[in-house]
């Protein structure tokens, strides 16, 4: 799994800006950025949990 | 003999003496509605008042009593509603600003309807976070509403009027919605009792949603009765929602006042006894003290559990608003704004996970009623915050407040177990709630449990002082 630190957060959130049509202002894009740093967390604790089946 | 001022009573209270003719249902709205214009503006509850609804529907209750006819369990109670529910005629704004213009509805949301075919009165909409997104009900288009035990700090949320108007008296019963606590938060942080019953229980029907599959339709009141009195009538199979359990009513009502000795109750550990304030810590143990034989059980992987309700959330809040917020995303809060964006560009992988986790998340925690009916847990990890207070200190750990609140409360939602919170208040303190977590379906225990608490005074939902000062002054 990549590391969180490598993760080029403004590039993604402008990757998915432009497929999901939103139009961000750099101070929306910053704070985006960090509420998916949060959410990055939550997610990797739901990535890295091992399922029934595979525990 | 001193007649009681309306605002003290409760709901059945109200509906005893308005069908025995002691007072009309008509004078029960006045006193209301004479009530909120005084005491709203300083705790902003209401978004919309509904005078001219209330005052039509009092007429009619009133002439079935006078014809003789049965005027229901609920007869004159006034009620009021989040304002994501359905209200006839009018915009159903979820808290936000961009719906403000959206077409009326053109019926009531079915709790509503239940509740008035109950004789209750419907007498306005209530203040809410936006698009239910939040636990503080500070509302950046509608303003924040104040705790009415003290008026410095929050009420909860995302359901915070709803809670907020119980306890200072300005209805005895209210509707809310619990997806990650919604209810619960609310309900524990302004001292009053609240129910967040089994996932799919209650119809959703006309009521404006913020994450489909976590979504559930819950109440406030100041009494166990009075909840369970509403949540019976409210029971039952809806057409108009296609996600309904469709279970057969299961009367509580009749079993409130049975013997909760029988019952295997266990203390909820791990997860749910980190980072408690030892106000709310205390408020657990009076209650383990009080019922004693308590065994203690930890849920297996709350944290994982809380982790994947929060990439739900997000996701499915995200992908609801995303057309809004292609738009109008000017007219969103920009902290809603932010984390719906956030939440639209989670990766589906991570969203499939989250939706495993919580099918065998399920399986485990139902596995532990095997040994348990009734498990006891805090509802927040503090006390009502101060208004626009970002952080608390709890065990010397700074911790922030919003993000925060629902520590206890997502992972039982995420199970889908129904859940009473009781509220327990101590001398020079805000009121802390205990969350009553019963088996899928068992809403009976969790209230006969809760109407025991209420028994031996250790559990009460009293009118908030300032409140009731207001009203002599």
């Amino acid at each position: 799994m990549i590391a969180r630190s490598e993760i080029h957060l403004d590039q993604f959130v402008d990757g998915c800006a432009a497929m999901l049509g939103l139009k961000l202002d750099p101070p929306t894009q910053a704070a985006v950025c960090e509420v998916l740093e949060g959410l990055a967390h939550q997610a990797a604790l739901v990535l890295e949990h091992p399922l029934r089946d595979e525990s | 003999m001193t007649v009681p001022p309306v605002y003290s009573l409760d709901a059945v209270t109200i509906a005893e003496g308005v069908r025995s003719r002691a007072r009309s249902a008509g004078e029960i709205v006045e006193a209301t509605l004479e009530r909120i214009a005084r005491l709203d503006p300083r705790l902003n509850c209401f978004t919309a008042v509904l005078a001219e609804r209330a005052r039509a529907t009092a007429v009619r209750v009133d002439a079935r009593i006078a014809a003789g006819l049965p005027a229901g369990v609920l007869a004159g109670v006034p009620f009021a509603v989040k304002n994501l529910f359905d209200i006839a005629g009018m915009a159903t704004i979820a808290g936000s600003k961009v719906l403000r213009d959206a077409p009326p509805a053109h019926r009531d949301a079915t709790a509503i309807a239940r509740l008035e075919g109950a004789g209750a009165i419907l007498v306005g909409a209530l203040n809410m976070d936006e698009f239910a997104y939040g636990f503080s009900t500070e509302n950046a288009h509608y303003g924040a509403t104040c705790n009415p035990h003290d008026l410095e700090r929050i009420a909860g949320g995302s359901s915070g009027g709803s809670a907020a108007a119980v306890a200072a008296g300005l209805v005895p019963l209210t509707l809310g919605t619990d997806t990650n606590g919604s209810v619960r938060v609310p309900a524990a942080l302004c001292g009053v009792f609240g129910l967040k019953p089994s996932f799919t229980r209650l119809s959703r029907s006309g009521v404006f949603p913020f994450v489909d599959s976590l979504d559930h339709v819950g109440l406030f009141a100041r009494s166990v009765c009075d909840l369970a009195v509403a949540y019976d009538v409210l029971q039952g199979c809806d057409d108009e929602d296609l996600h309904i359990a469709g279970r057969v009513l299961e009367q509580t009502v009749p079993t409130l006042n049975d013997p909760i000795s029988g019952l295997r109750i266990g203390v909820v550990g791990g997860w749910f006894a980190r980072s408690v304030a030892s106000p709310v810590r205390a408020a657990v143990d009076r209650v383990v003290s009080a019922v004693g034989g308590v065994g203690t059980i930890e849920l297996p992987y709350s944290d994982v559990a809380r982790a994947a309700a929060f990439c739900i959330t997000a996701a499915e809040g995200g992908a609801l608003h995303l057309s809004q917020l292609r738009t109008h995303a000017a007219d969103f809060d920009p902290a809603t704004r932010n984390r719906l964006i956030a939440g639209a560009m989670l990766p589906a992988s991570i969203v499939a996970k989250a939706r495993v986790i919580q099918r065998d998340y399920i399986r485990s925690v139902d596995q532990v009623f095997d040994r348990f009916d009734i498990l006891l847990a805090p509802a927040t990890p503090c006390t009502a915050p101060r208004l626009n207070e970002a952080n608390v200190v709890i065990d010397g750990e700074i911790i922030p407040v919003r993000a925060n609140l629902g520590l206890y409360t997502q992972p039982i939602s995420f199970a889908g177990l129904p859940v009473v919170v009781a509220p327990l208040f101590s001398d020079g303190e805000m009121p802390s709630g205990v969350q009553i977590i019963a088996s899928r379906w068992r809403e009976d225990q969790a209230l006969a449990f809760a109407a025991k608490l209420e028994r031996i005074g250790l559990a009460r939902a009293p009118v908030a002082s300032w409140a009731a000062t207001e009203v002599a002054a």
